[in-house]
């Protein structure tokens, strides 16, 4: 490589540079948040909070598999920015034209497909089947049920005689009866429905998706939980926060036009809180117009 | 063909309605580049409701009119018309048609020395079909409520009860699904049956390999989703429903007329049949435009030939198995993503045993750095990130955290923006000379490739981090969340990248159409290649060539010791290669 | 465009406190008026709080909003109905009558739509607006007109094109983002209907003599029709009467 070439490569990546750099530094200009409650938890650039028992092991799988990517990708990168250089064309230098024999590409292969079954095998595996196949003894885990639709999540818990009551698609009400909840059915009578999702902490938690319209994902970014919804299924999915505060339930499916906004807030609180939570999130209260201010 | 019977077509059996294999490839070339700028062109006005959401556009806010942009402010609704769009223009019209339909029919036929394709009217068949696709797509952007806006991927019920744009989407799927099948029936037989003498399997071109096993995949993985936009289509004008199931409750109503007994995961089986293979479609011709380039380039014939044959084998069968890794999320139990992970972890072998022999071709080569090599060469690292983050996605465990979360669309980005885009660069750099008989300027090509270099990163790298940070794809305004407000500043960073990496097009443009006229004349093979396209003259007649040519080796026989020029082409005999000049 | 939250108040203000259609293009003398009856147990019926936690925005607008599918006039004595469609459904002919220029509005307010009943004319334009700052979908459900599904994201934007409807029985409309919130629009050929006040009253102008049929129509407890004779100008008066069944 002459020289003009390597002072024009410099010139062009200091022109780069001189162009990103505004953008970092408009980059720094908060855009306006939606205001509403506090969200708990430090969010930043790295992995989000975790609150859940069993999330630390996603994080330690996704940690390990990035070591593992940038330690083979920064070898890979020597050898091919040492070759750039070493074997560039240039006066009295000849390509060669037998290949190298060299096993080092073999056993490195061969050594990446072996890390890579320990990963699959070692770690995800046992993960997978204890967030798919091993739930939580029924009757240690408070019970909700979520169901989804274009654009809110609904919840619904069984209320004190722990027995959710009936629902029926064709007695959907959008304002009065949004689960479909039959009103002859006794269990039905102390259900309760919200819009926020209140679980006492320590516990385990499983939740039933089922979706009235199309496909959501219910995501729980802090509790390293996501699961699609899907119309027609009832998908369960189980974990046990370990911090109380106010936390995000997020929709991680394309849903339709404002798929956006279809977040709702998740309380995690200490039993008792929960318990009048319980009882007061579905007393009703009387409207007088006339008391309005 | 005899003499006597030979006239001069007219203009348009000769420029529009060709038969003609190297006018047909121009043609898809020429469209789907215009394809490519368009799909950037929409991604560029999402980018601004992502870094700025609910500001005013400034300066052309106004053109889109008061259903998609009132007052300049996108709507979420034109938002996700630009996504699905963006998607679907970039993968179906844009990069397909370019790698296959431009790159493969251009230079498939002359590299296996064939006057044409096997079957010319199809050929040309293949391109019309994909133009009314192309034009039905652009037409949808002008019916009521907009073009689709479900997602590239169109996963029903969604897309069922979606706006009319979904249905003219599906039209032009399947316009364009049609093309890709009478494409590859064409490619598979041509490159089959008219090989020239002495091109046996194992003197092709790696470029033709790569362009053979796309074609079956295309030929294999395309009816599939043919079958299943043809379903859609029935649910949405016929009253069916292969992919509803009953009690659908829609906005309070509940949906009677639907007769249920559908499964919307049934659309996402054929769909990912189709679309996993698709991303092989997209990336094995690319390979092949690179390892031409590195093989011209680095003066030395390719490391592992076969065993990158047997790779790319290996890996077309594979990719029919490992679909539902796009599924982990539907509920899917140990076993079955047991199966479709290890699978998946599988298949990323074939892919290092092809990047490690391109990367060792380097070794002991004497590497020169004209343009179409630099973008061969960025495509390395570019491809590795882009393969390497595929990993945690690939297993489940850590899937639960990155499914579709930002990671995913930088992964899928860095296969095929700064890896397959770039490989067409190089492609188009590299035969430019030879559809033209004129040259490229080289400083206009240092410019477009340096700046295209970086900024490509900055738009896909901070992709990872906010993926990490648990951000969801396709959200119209993220900072809704916490944890979106947080990394809102790397959105903005992006966006900026994205908008300058559009300037760093112009100069590419301007290239493209200055040089057809003022560039550089060139010889026949300017490159000093080996393969067959360099016999013919450039711009190649009507039958490619004028004496048909006969192979003696390989096709990558540079640098023979005793040769008397660093190259020894296919269709030279070897008496001729050690004379002494 | 851009609308000062004084226009936007005011919409709200004219929409909650004096909204009644138009009716100015009728061309005869004589007028309908009444009041529409409720009898029944109106503690059956209570207005109650609406949760509007679900979206923290809402209340920036109004602190407290309250259930609207049947508010009742307990200090009138009978006890009327407010918010219930009264119109001519029979008796007019095949007259045509010209098209009201008068804009229609619906103002998104408090996580509301105001006002929760809309009578209009087919052919009448009709803008909605949002004076909410959050996002809000709004999404059409008639059987004849066109099932308009469309945002409004921002506060003081209103949906730039303007919509025209079709003739049809009442239908509902409502936000999919906020599934509470929804209200019903009723169109109509002619200019004769009217949407009951706080007071329970209604009146309809500008007809020829003649024998109709007017119908009132409620969100919970459906049609009730009634047949009036008017001529020379006199103002008849008809009230109609809603008993739901307990």
């Amino acid at each position: 490589m002459n020289r003009s070439r390597i002072i024009g490569i410099a010139a062009a990546l200091l022109v780069g540079v001189c162009l990103i750099a505004p953008s970092i530094v408009l980059g720094q200009t908060e855009a306006p948040a939606v205001s509403g409650n506090a969200i708990d938890g430090d969010y930043g650039y790295g992995l989000p909070p975790m609150v859940s028992k069993d999330g630390q092991r996603v994080d330690d799988l996704i940690i390990i598999v990035h070591w593992f990517m940038s330690a083979l990708f920064m070898g890979w990168a020597i050898f091919f920015v040492y070759c750039l250089m070493r074997f560039r064309a240039r006066a009295g230098h000849k390509a060669a034209y037998d290949p190298i024999k060299a096993k080092v590409s073999k056993y490195s292969e061969i050594g990446v497909a072996a890390f890579e079954a320990f990963l699959l095998i070692g770690l995800s595996m046992p993960i997978w089947a204890a967030t798919k196949s091993e739930p939580p003894p029924e009757t240690e885990a408070t019970h909700v049920r979520v169901v989804a639709e274009q654009f809110q999540w609904n919840f619904h818990y069984p209320g004190a005689d722990g027995k959710f009551g009936k629902t029926a698609a064709d007695l959907v009400d959008t304002v009065d009866n949004p689960l479909g909840l039959d009103p002859n059915d006794p269990a039905a009578e102390d259900d309760v429905y919200a819009t926020e999702l209140h679980l006492p902490v320590n516990k385990p938690v499983i939740c039933d998706l089922t979706s009235k319209d199309v496909i959501h994902s219910f995501s729980l970014t802090v509790m390293r939980v996501k699961q699609d919804v899907i119309p027609g299924m009832r998908i369960p999915v189980w974990f046990t926060p370990v911090k109380e505060g106010r936390y995000e339930v997020a929709c991680a499916q394309l849903c339709g036009n404002n798929h956006y906004s279809m977040r709702a807030e998740m309380v995690i609180e200490d039993d008792a809180s929960f318990a009048t939570w319980l009882e007061e999130v579905g007393i009703v209260e009387e409207f007088d117009e006339d008391e309005l201010d | 063909m005899s003499g006597d019977h030979h006239h001069e077509p007219s203009f348009i059996r000769k420029y529009v309605f060709s038969v003609d294999h190297k006018v047909i490839g121009v043609q898809y070339g020429i469209t789907a580049l215009s394809f490519l700028f368009l799909g950037f062109c929409l991604m560029m006005l999402m980018r601004w409701q992502l870094a700025y959401p609910g500001e005013k556009m400034p300066y052309i806010g106004n053109i889109f009119g008061e259903a998609a942009m009132p007052g300049g402010v996108m709507l979420p609704e034109f938002y996700n018309s630009l996504g699905a769009m963006h998607g679907t223009i970039m993968i179906f019209l844009g990069v397909v048609p370019l790698l296959v339909g431009a790159f493969g029919n251009y230079v498939m036929p002359l590299q296996i020395g064939a006057p044409d394709m096997a079957f010319p009217k199809l050929n040309m068949m293949s391109y019309w079909v994909y133009f009314v696709g192309g034009v039905v797509m652009i037409t949808s952007f002008f019916v009521p409520g907009g073009a689709a806006n479900s997602g590239w991927t169109s996963y029903p019920p969604l897309s069922d009860i979606a706006t009319a744009g979904q249905t003219w989407w599906l039209f032009g799927m399947v316009c364009l699904i049609t093309s890709s099948l009478l494409g590859s029936v064409n490619f598979i037989v041509t490159i089959i049956q008219l090989r020239v003498e002495g091109l046996t399997m194992f003197r092709l071109p790696f470029f033709v390999w790569a362009q053979l096993i796309t074609s079956f995949l295309l030929l294999l993985a395309f009816p599939p989703l043919e079958a299943a936009g043809v379903l859609q289509l029935m649910d949405r004008l016929a009253g069916t429903s292969f992919f509803l199931p009953e009690g659908l409750v829609v906005s309070g109503v509940l949906q009677t007329q639907i007769s249920g007994g559908g499964s919307p995961l049934l659309w996402q089986h054929l769909f990912w049949f189709l679309a996993h293979p698709e991303v092989y479609v997209l990336i094995l011709p690319a390979l092949g435009i690179v390892a031409e380039v590195i093989a011209n380039n680095t003066r030395k014939p390719l490391w592992g030939y076969r065993a990158m044959i047997y790779s790319t084998i290996f890996l077309g069968f594979m990719s029919f198995i490992v679909w539902a890794h796009h599924m982990f999320m539907t509920g899917m139990g140990t076993k079955i993503s047991a199966f479709f992970a290890t699978t998946t972890m599988i298949i990323s072998i074939p892919s290092v045993v092809i990047l490690t022999a391109l990367v060792i071709s380097l070794y002991q080569g004497a590497i020169r750095f004209t343009v179409p090599m630099l973008f061969a060469l960025a495509f390395l690292p570019m491809f590795a990130i882009g393969g390497l983050t595929g990993l945690p996605l690939g297993l489940p465990a850590a899937d639960i955290h990155l499914h579709d979360t930002y990671y995913v669309i930088g992964h899928f980005h860095y296969v095929v923006a700064p890896g397959t885009i770039f490989a067409i660069f190089a492609g188009i750099y590299f035969w430019y000379p030879k559809v033209t008989g004129r040259m490229l300027n080289s400083t206009l090509g240092y410019i477009h490739f340096f700046f295209s270099f970086i900024f490509i990163n900055i738009v896909f790298m901070p992709m990872f981090w906010q993926g990490m940070a648990g951000v969801s794809r396709r959200l119209y305004n993220q900072t809704v969340y916490a944890h979106g407000d947080a990394v809102q500043s790397l959105t903005v960073m992006s966006s900026w990248g994205a908008w300058m990496l559009g300037l760093a097009q112009i100069p590419f443009i301007i290239n493209f159409f200055i040089s057809r006229f003022a560039g550089k004349k060139v010889s026949n093979n300017p490159w000093h290649a080996t393969t067959l396209e360099w016999l013919a003259p450039s711009p190649p007649p009507h039958g490619n060539f004028e004496t048909v040519p006969v192979v003696y080796r390989g096709p990558y026989e540079y640098s023979v010791p005793g040769a008397s020029e660093d190259f020894n082409p296919q269709h030279v005999t070897t008496e001729a290669c050690s004379s002494v000049s | 465009m851009k609308l000062s939250m004084f226009t936007l108040a005011a919409a709200v203000a004219i929409n909650t406190f004096v909204y009644t259609p138009t009716q100015c293009m009728a061309d005869g003398q004589n007028t309908i008026t009444g009041k529409i009856i409720f009898k029944g147990d109106p503690d059956a019926y209570k207005r109650t709080k609406i949760n509007t936690s679900k979206d923290p925005n809402c209340k920036k607008s109004k602190k407290t909003i309250g259930s609207e599918q049947v508010i009742i006039n307990k200090k009138s004595d009978p006890m009327t109905l407010r918010n219930v469609v009264v119109s001519i459904k029979e008796g007019l002919g095949k007259k045509a009558f010209p098209v009201s220029k008068e804009q229609l509005t619906i103002t998104q307010f408090g996580c509301q739509y105001v006002p929760h009943v809309l009578a209009g004319q087919a052919g009448q334009e009709l803008r909605i607006l949002n004076g909410d700052d959050t996002n809000h979908n709004i999404h059409f459900l008639p059987e004849v007109n066109d099932q308009y599904n469309f945002t409004q994201p921002k506060k003081d934007t209103e949906v730039g094109k303007v919509i025209t409807l079709k003739a049809e029985d009442p239908f509902k409309v409502k936000c999919d983002v906020h599934p509470w919130m929804n209200c019903f629009m009723a169109i109509f050929e002619h200019p004769f209907f009217d949407v009951t006040d706080k007071e329970g009253t209604y009146t309809l102008a500008g007809m020829d003599d003649g024998k109709y049929t007017i119908e009132a129509w409620h969100e919970e407890f459906g049609k009730v029709t009634a047949e009036v004779e008017v001529s020379g100008g006199k103002a008849a008066n008809q009230d109609l009467t809603f008993e739901p069944k307990p």
